[in-house]
């Protein structure tokens, strides 16, 4: 799920915009659909003028055709006459299917069928005729019945012609309105398009000049914090040696004058001077962490662990039993992760050392894909409920009168691995021991 | 002490860590000859006047000192064409790394991170003396 940064009105007006672009694009659709069906409506409306005007002249044809044969008795014309019948019949037939949705204009049609049949009827008895009497039938031909039969049809397929026209007109009309509608709404829709860009313009912007001043002020807090820690490791130091320097004078001076508890007070302040220079060493190397490059390299770990402890036994001359593990080689900046490892081991070394047997155990195993390394000790351990201060600066879970230490060396660790996106967890239980878990990224994964 | 030769020249603002270099240094018999300026300002001026022809054997120098500091004192001493050839040690409280590239780049002959612990202070000024004033040869 994509997480999101955006605040409720970016959210809103999101939203509002998207809707407006929904709603414009179904208008635009929607009357440009209206106007494709009018305009197919229009066509159709002519075609059924066209079939009426056929239709009108098929029926002049027949009258025609049957003229011409009472004069010449040709045959040949009769079959033309069956030609026109079936013209006529075949545009009736269209124009019935092509009006089926007007009822006004089906009764029309229907009307000019019966017509249609009664004229055809008529014919047939004037062929007859003509047969017997070529006379009779001509003054069949030009009777009123025939040609009253005659002008109801051509009565009824104006006014046929009359309404499809008038259709047709509003048909058109309405297309011609509904084709403004879409280009309006299509209007409205690009330059609604366009604003709503023009804003995101300028929101996106916004952003990043908003970005660019808080990346100016962190820079200016990183310049302030880097001169604080320079007048710190400066300053704060060399009282601090007065401190320490001359009350070693003192000691060594005036020692024998001062007695037993003179000399043990004198111990005291020497003490926590150097304290309080450890402290202020730490410190330094903490903040300085946090603007410093990962450079990195192959780390071969086993042997990296194999040298430290060697340093560390030189310096502490336990008993102490370890036992390391095969240790995978790993990518890291080489001079913080030794510093990570010096911090863990010398940790375990200094809260087992009170233990019977104290053993450290050093190994590493696969999981999802890295490896984690782990270095577990029997000594004092700690108490899980408190396991949040544990990587936290000058946070210590022990007295310095039972263990020494500043309470930087986790914090250092934990800033170390974090730099290396990799993560830091440990497990343990008061006076069962403690382990630290690790494992940090490949920076090309 | 005028007509003798001064043997180490000590440009340090703070009197008690001067103090301290002192004590360090008489402890190992090495400050019979040794002039102490606390000001920069005064410290050049006893360098650099006219005629001037002191030539301490060694100069430590303090780096955080107020007016003129210890990097541009130590850029006029190396910048001059006859007093560069002195020897001149950095003692200073802090070891950012700035300063440490910048010295050198300015041509210093040591740079010393002061210890708080006097003892190792002790041991500091103890190899220091005895590098300077007795096991180099400087030229004549």
């Amino acid at each position: 799920m994509m997480k999101l940064y955006l605040d409720k009105k970016a959210l809103l007006g999101f939203i509002v915009a998207l809707s407006i672009l929904i709603l414009l694009g179904y208008f635009s659709y929607r009357n440009n659909n209206h106007f494709i069906k009018s305009r197919e409506l229009s066509f159709r409306a002519t075609k059924v003028l066209n079939h009426i005007e056929q239709a009108q002249t098929n029926t002049v044809q027949l009258e025609e055709i049957l003229a011409k044969y009472l004069l010449t008795g040709d045959s040949f014309l009769l079959e033309s006459y069956d030609e026109a019948v079936k013209s006529a019949t075949e545009h009736y037939k269209r124009l019935l299917e092509m009006t089926r949705d007007n009822a006004l204009q089906q009764g029309r049609i229907d009307s000019f069928r019966v017509f249609g049949i009664k004229k055809l009827e008529l014919h047939k008895e004037i062929i007859n005729m003509y047969a017997a009497s070529k006379p009779k039938a001509e003054s069949m031909i030009n009777s009123s019945p025939n040609k009253n039969l005659s002008v109801k049809i051509a009565e009824l397929l104006s006014k046929m012609r009359d309404q499809e026209e008038e259709l047709l007109n509003q048909r058109m009309k309405r297309a011609t309105i509904e084709i403004s509608y879409f280009q309006t709404t299509f209007s409205v829709l690009m330059i609604s398009t366009f604003l709503i860009l023009i804003a995101v313009l300028l929101v996106i912007n916004r952003s990043f000049r908003a970005r660019l001043i808080a990346e100016q002020k962190a820079q200016i807090v990183n310049e302030e914090l880097e001169s604080f820690t320079y007048s710190v490791s400066h300053d704060l130091r060399a009282p601090l040696r007065s401190i320490r320097g001359f009350t070693e004078i003192l000691q060594e001076e005036y020692g024998t004058t001062l007695g037993q508890e003179g000399n043990r007070l004198l111990h005291i302040v020497m003490r926590n001077a150097s304290r309080m220079g450890q402290l202020i060493d730490d410190l330094l190397d903490f903040s300085r962490l946090g603007k410093r490059t990962l450079t990195y390299s192959k780390i071969q770990v086993g042997q990296l662990v194999t040298e430290i402890i060697q340093e560390l036994i030189a310096q502490t001359h336990g008993n102490v039993k370890w036992e390391i593990q095969k240790l995978d080689d790993t990518y890291g900046d080489a001079r913080m992760m030794r510093q990570v490892w010096e911090n863990l081991i010398s940790n375990s070394l200094k809260y087992s050392k009170k233990v019977d047997k104290p053993t450290i155990e050093i190994g590493s195993f696969p999981k999802h894909g890295t490896t984690v390394y782990y270095i577990k000790d029997n000594g004092v351990g700690f108490d899980m409920k408190y396991s949040d201060k544990l990587f936290k600066v000058f946070q210590r879970l022990h007295n310095i009168q039972e263990f020494e230490g500043t309470g930087v060396g986790l914090a250092l660790v934990h800033r170390i691995i974090s730099k290396h996106n990799g993560v830091i967890w440990a497990e343990a239980k008061v006076n069962e021991g403690a382990s630290f878990f690790f494992y940090i990224k490949n920076p090309t994964v | 002490m005028t007509n003798k030769q001064v043997e180490i020249l000590l440009i340090e603002d703070n009197i008690d860590d001067a103090e301290l270099a002192i004590r360090a240094l008489k402890k190992r018999n090495l400050a019979n000859n040794l002039l102490h300026i606390s000001d920069s300002e005064e410290a050049l001026e006893y360098l650099f006047t006219e005629g001037s022809n002191n030539y301490p054997k060694l100069i430590l120098l303090d780096l955080k000192m107020p007016k003129i500091d210890g990097i541009q004192v130590l850029r006029r001493i190396k910048s001059d064409p006859e007093k560069k050839v002195i020897p001149v040690v950095m003692l200073t409280s802090s070891k950012e790394e700035r300063d440490i590239v910048e010295s050198y780049n300015l041509g210093v002959n040591a740079y010393i991170v002061k210890p708080v612990q006097f003892d190792k202070f002790l041991e500091v000024v103890d190899q220091l003396g005895m590098f300077w004033l007795l096991i180099n040869q400087p030229p004549k």
